[in-house]
C-alpha cells in the first residue's frame, strides 16, 4: 500500500481534495492549497532527503527548496499526471543538484552495470560521512549508521528504488513513473540492490556483517 | 510458473502488488517449492530489517513556519 495521500470522506465532511486538485488550486493562486500539500508531504520528503544527504542543515534547506519549487512551478504541473511522481522527481533533482554543488558525495556512474559481478567492487568505496557521531551511540544507532553506509554504496539508480520502495512505501508502478523507466527495470534494480545488501549484510552465510 | 520467474516477481508478491493471476501462480508455486518459500521468507526478513533499521526522523521544530515565511515573501505575481 502506498504511503501517498488517499482521498477520504468521513460522514458530514466533504471528501478531501486530491493532490492534483490541490495543485490546480495552488496554480490558481490559492496559498491555502499549498499549506495542505505541505502538510501532506513535508515529512516524507524531509526523510527521503535525510536518508541521502548527510548534513542536517542541508536536509532542511533542500526540503524547503523542493516545496518552493512546488509553489513556484505549480502552473507547469500536468494535471493528467500523478502529483507524487512530480514531487519526488523534484526532490531527486534537488538532491542531485546538491551533490553536484557540494561534491559531498561521489556517486557511482549512471552507467554502472547492475549485474551481480559489479557489486563487491563498490563495497570498498566508502562515502565520506559528515554527520556527527553521538558520544554514546546505542546499538540501534550503530545499526542504523552501518545500514545507511551500505545503502549509500549502492549504485544511484538502485539506491533510489530501495529508498522509494522500502522507506517511502511507494508502489513499484509509482517508482517506475518517477524514474521514467519500465516497471521491469525497477523490479530488476530492486532485486540487484537487495541481493547486494544481503550479501554485504552477511545474510547468506549466517555471519552478520555489521552485526546485522 | 518456474522458480526463475517467481524470483523475478517475488518483490511485487511480498509487497502485495501482484495482479490476480500472478498471485495465484506464485502461491501455487510456493506451496510446492521449498527453496522459493525459503527465499521469499529471507527476502521479506531482509526488507523488514532494512525498514526497521533506518526509522524516520522528526522534522525540525519550526520547519513549517520557516517554509511559509519564504512563501509569503514571494511576490504574488511570481507564483
Amino acid at each position: 500500500m502506498s504511503k501517498t495521500h488517499q482521498q477520504s470522506g468521513k460522514a458530514g465532511k466533504p471528501p478531501a481534495l486530491t493532490d492534483e486538485e490541490l495543485v490546480g488550486q495552488l496554480a490558481a493562486g490559492d496559498k491555502g492549497a499549498f499549506n495542505e500539500i505541505f502538510d501532506r508531504y513535508h515529512r516524507q520528503i524531509y526523510n527521503f532527503i535525510n536518508k541521502q544527504v548527510n548534513e542536517r542543515e542541508s536536509v532542511e534547506d533542500l526540503t524547503q527548496e523542493v516545496f518552493m519549487r512546488v509553489y513556484k512551478s505549480s502552473g507547469n504541473f500536468d494535471v493528467s499526471k500523478k502529483f507524487t511522481s512530480w514531487l519526488y522527481k523534484i526532490a531527486l533533482n534537488e538532491i542531485k543538484r546538491h551533490w553536484k554543488r557540494t561534491g559531498a558525495r561521489q556517486t557511482f556512474s549512471l552507467n554502472t552495470p547492475v549485474g551481480r559481478d559489479s557489486g563487491d567492487a563498490e563495497r570498498g568505496e566508502f562515502i565520506e560521512d559528515h554527520r556527527i557521531v553521538p558520544a554514546a551511540e546505542t546499538e540501534s544507532d550503530l545499526f542504523s549508521r552501518n545500514l545507511r553506509q551500505l545503502i549509500d554504496q549502492l549504485p544511484e539508480k538502485q539506491r533510489t528504488v530501495v529508498l522509494l520502495k522500502v522507506y517511502q512505501e511507494l508502489t513499484f508502478e509509482e517508482i517506475a513513473e518517477i524514474c521514467e523507466c519500465p516497471l521491469s527495470t525497477v523490479l530488476s534494480r530492486m532485486r540487484y540492490a537487495v541481493n547486494k545488501l544481503r550479501r554485504w549484510m552477511g545474510a547468506e552465510d549466517g555471519e552478520g556483517y555489521y552485526g546485522l | 510458473m518456474d522458480c526463475k520467474m517467481v524470483q523475478q516477481k517475488i518483490y511485487r508478491f511480498i509487497y502485495g502488488e501482484s495482479d490476480k493471476d500472478e498471485l495465484r501462480m506464485i502461491k501455487a508455486h510456493l506451496e510446492r517449492c521449498g527453496a522459493c518459500r525459503a527465499e521469499q521468507a529471507l527476502i521479506a526478513d531482509i526488507l523488514e530489517q532494512l525498514r526497521n533499521g533506518m526509522p524516520d526522523d522528526p522534522v525540525p521544530h519550526g520547519f513549517k513556519e520557516r517554509v511559509l515565511e519564504r512563501i509569503h515573501a514571494i511576490p504574488e505575481d511570481s507564483a
